[in-house]
């Protein structure tokens, strides 16, 4: 059995002990009051979705005797079976035989003898039907006996197709039983001391799932307080370093990990589970845009923290009908390039040290960079000039900017200029980061670089001005001590060159204390060294002057709350082990408050 | 009716416990129930893109709360010294949690409720820093403003200084 398979009849299982589960409580409920339509409803629903999972996966045992159910319950729900005591024997020893029946698929030993149970139920159900008739026959419309004397009538034409059908139901069911008059009795001698034995062997056995089911919320609390208790281990042994040994931590160290390992550990599931939603996508987007795509999933068993799992599913939904809207061409096109008639779309995922990697990769026509120049300069964002020095990179980074769309067209799939910006902030939602190659006439691959975990973000700490900041690393590129003569001034401005690019560099405290004495200024004056952290976004690349590099930190970061939750430089915070207040910068923020500051001087340079 | 009510209230005198404190030369006052506790200063963070009366971000008990300096914003700051905040007063809403410094220990005052003057009696003249004036209470020779405090912090206050910031940074 595959892997997969595997996975499958364990969730069936996990799916049909909890359905069970509930239909033994709504039982009881109906029991107490069986008048209750909705009860009624309700197992009728479950016993429904029991039918279609287990058919679905070939359980046809399972299927058929959840469809004995079904059918008794339909009669019940339209009230054509009375509801006593009698009844709810047989029902509730029909959901027995069923747990035993799920059971059964976990633990080959178990033979189970359903086939009386199952009997019965048919046997109430037929006649049921039977008996329906002669409790329309009684009401004296013109109808009924109109009804009456066409049945009378022996089968006219006229009868209409259903009741010609049930008829011939009851026929089969007379012929069946036709020793029997009343439903108790329509079973062999031998199906009803199965029914005995079976309820004597075990009637008081308890079966309990391996399986647990939690919301989401109360798992994150759990991470919630884990990340409190970290940062208190840490300030407790910061404050007590000097006085106790070491060696004093180490158990406390361990436990603590190990226990925010395991709490993430629970929140990760497998992509799969949200690849495997994509089939239909694909499908439907195809249909749509009249174009012919497989759908190719690899690395799907890859782990990733449920929440940002759910965060990125619209992203990744967007960005496959991107694909197939932008990206894959028209048969005519493809068998034209020489390429194969169906287009090809790659969903994979893999570990890396930075996280979890998502590529969606197309075999389309790749990304126009003269299209986005075109509509760059249309817009007036960027003046035409500069925009011939923009590397290509830099240009489809404009693709993310709020109102970009090259498709002329507006439909249902693309072009409507809303999403790609979507798309970035969820992803920057998450600390994530996201990644454009594409080559002309062979496709593109969008990477989604996510971190598998929300509750710790791996961070470089710095200082300035006696406060300590954190950067988290996936948005920093390198970490440069530069001398004075290595910084060029241009107009303002301070750049820098670092691999053959110039970068522009910003003092951090003077761009978070704009009214305060320039720390520009006077390290302009002095002969030491410049820190700088290079840092990147969408394309863009910022050097950020800062007066001491400290350490690298895993941290757990905090929201900032009311009534200074509107600050934007700052993403949230953490506590040292000191017990000082660390800020986390907010680098998607300050790399567009600075970068879009340019393009407007350049626009109102131009004009 | 009106005349026993009046006489309940007299009859109770319905106390009210107020924290006193000292901003500039005055004293200000905080009903006993905004207030969650008093601490010694800790750690300030400053944060980017807030007043100066925003000192920043504090530690306190594990929980990460905002602190202002309300001489800075109340303009009643005499020289540029920090040094004597020795002390943090927490006041909590339902919303909002935040510190507010102070230089010496509050009091407690009890009063009666109807040493309390409404604030509208007193300024019917307009003007930002009055609507944080909830009422005065005059004792024999002493004068309490009572401070609505949440107000001094509430949204629109901090956007209004935090968007006329963005205007110099931007120049």
């Amino acid at each position: 059995m595959s892997n997969k398979e595997q996975e499958y009849r364990k969730l069936f299982i996990s799916e049909a002990d909890a359905n069970v589960e509930e239909l033994e409580t709504l039982l009881t409920q109906l029991e107490k009051s069986p008048a209750d339509q909705k009860t009624i409803d309700s197992i009728f629903r479950i016993m429904h979705t029991l039918k279609g999972n287990a058919a679905g996966m070939g359980f046809e045992v399972i299927s058929k005797f959840a469809h004995a159910l079904e059918d008794l319950f339909s009669e019940i729900k339209q009230s054509k079976i009375q509801i006593e005591e009698e009844l709810f024997t047989t029902l509730f020893k029909a959901v027995d035989t069923l747990k035993e029946l799920v059971q059964s698929l976990s633990d080959d030993k178990l033979n189970v003898r359903y086939r009386g149970v199952q009997r019965k139920l048919e046997v109430i159900a037929e006649n049921s039907r039977k008996a329906e008739k002669p409790q329309v026959e009684p009401t004296p419309t013109k109808k009924g006996v109109a009804k009456k004397s066409v049945s009378k009538a022996k089968k006219s034409s006229t009868v209409p197709e259903k009741e010609e059908k049930q008829q011939l139901e009851e026929l089969q069911a007379q012929v069946h039983q036709h020793q029997a008059k009343q439903p108790k009795k329509a079973m062999t001698l031998e199906e009803e001391k199965e029914m005995i034995t079976a309820e004597e062997k075990d009637a008081k056995k308890i079966s309990f799932s391996d399986m647990v089911q939690v919301p989401v919320e109360k798992l994150d609390n759990l991470l919630n307080l884990v990340g409190e208790l970290i940062i208190e281990r840490d300030r407790l042994i910061t404050t007590h370093e000097a006085s106790v040994s070491r060696n004093e931590f180490n158990s406390l160290k361990r436990v603590s990990s190990d226990l925010q390992y395991s709490v993430m550990d629970v929140r990760l599931v497998q992509v799969g589970f949200l690849f495997n939603k994509f089939h239909r996508v694909v499908r439907d987007a195809a249909t749509t845009e009249k174009k012919q795509v497989d759908l190719v999933i690899e690395g799907s068993e890859t782990e990733i923290d449920r929440n940002i799992l759910q965060i990125i599913s619209d992203s990744l939904i967007h960005l496959i009908r991107n694909a197939i809207g932008h990206g894959i061409e028209s048969e005519a096109d493809r068998t034209g390039e020489g390429k194969e008639a169906i287009g090809k779309l790659t969903l994979s995922a893999r570990n890396e040290s930075e996280g979890v990697v998502i590529d969606i990769k197309d075999d389309g026509k790749g990304i126009d960079v003269e299209k986005i120049k075109k509509k760059v300069a249309q817009k007036g964002w960027v003046e035409t000039s500069f925009l011939e020095k923009m590397s290509q990179e830099e240009i489809i980074s404009f693709i993310f900017e709020p109102g970009f769309s090259t498709n002329d067209a507006v439909n249902s799939i693309s072009g409507r200029g809303v999403g790609m910006d979507v798309v970035k902030k969820a992803i920057d939602s998450v600390g994530g980061n996201i990644k454009v190659q594409t080559e002309a006439g062979k496709g593109s691959v969008f990477s989604l670089i996510l971190p598998s975990s929300m509750a710790v973000k791996s961070t470089l700490l710095f200082e300035v001005g006696h406060s300590q900041y954190a950067v988290p690393l996936t948005y920093t590129d390198a970490v440069l001590s530069l001398e004075r003569k290595e910084v060029y001034k241009i107009q303002n401005r301070l750049m820098i060159n670092h691999q053959d690019q110039t970068i522009e560099t910003v003092f951090l405290k003077d761009l978070f204390f704009p009214e305060e004495f320039s720390s520009r200024t006077e390290a302009l004056k002095s002969n030491e060294k410049w820190n700088v952290v290079l840092v990147h976004y969408n394309g863009k690349k910022l050097g950020l002057v800062v007066d001491k590099l400290l350490q690298q930190k895993e941290i757990v970061e905090k929201p900032l709350k009311k009534p200074v939750d509107f600050v934007r430089y700052v993403s949230g915070v953490t506590i040292l082990g000191n017990g000082k207040v660390c800020l986390v910068i907010n680098i998607p923020q300050i790399v567009q408050k600075l970068f879009n500051h340019s393009v407007n001087v350049n626009a109102t340079a131009v004009a | 009716m009106e005349a026993v009510k009046e006489q309940g209230i007299k009859e109770n005198q319905q106390k009210s416990q107020l924290i006193v404190f000292r901003l500039g030369d005055e004293e200000y006052g905080l009903q006993i129930g905004q207030i969650k506790e008093v601490v010694p200063t800790p750690h300030i963070t400053r944060l980017p893109q807030t007043p100066a009366y925003v000192k920043g971000v504090a530690n306190i008990r594990g929980n990460i709360i905002a602190v202002v300096d309300l001489e800075e914003k109340f303009g009643l700051k005499q020289e540029e010294d920090d040094s004597a905040n020795n002390y943090t007063l927490v006041v909590e809403s339902d919303e909002v949690k935040m510190g507010v410094l102070v230089r010496e220990l509050p009091n407690t005052l009890n009063v009666k409720q109807s040493q309390i003057e409404d604030s509208a009696n007193i300024i019917q003249d307009g003007g930002a820093d009055q609507s944080y004036i909830k009422g005065i209470v005059k004792l024999d020779d002493r004068l309490i403003i009572m401070l609505d405090i949440f107000k001094t912090m509430s949204e629109s206050e901090l956007n209004g200084v935090f968007k006329n910031n963005k205007v110099t940074e931007n120049v």
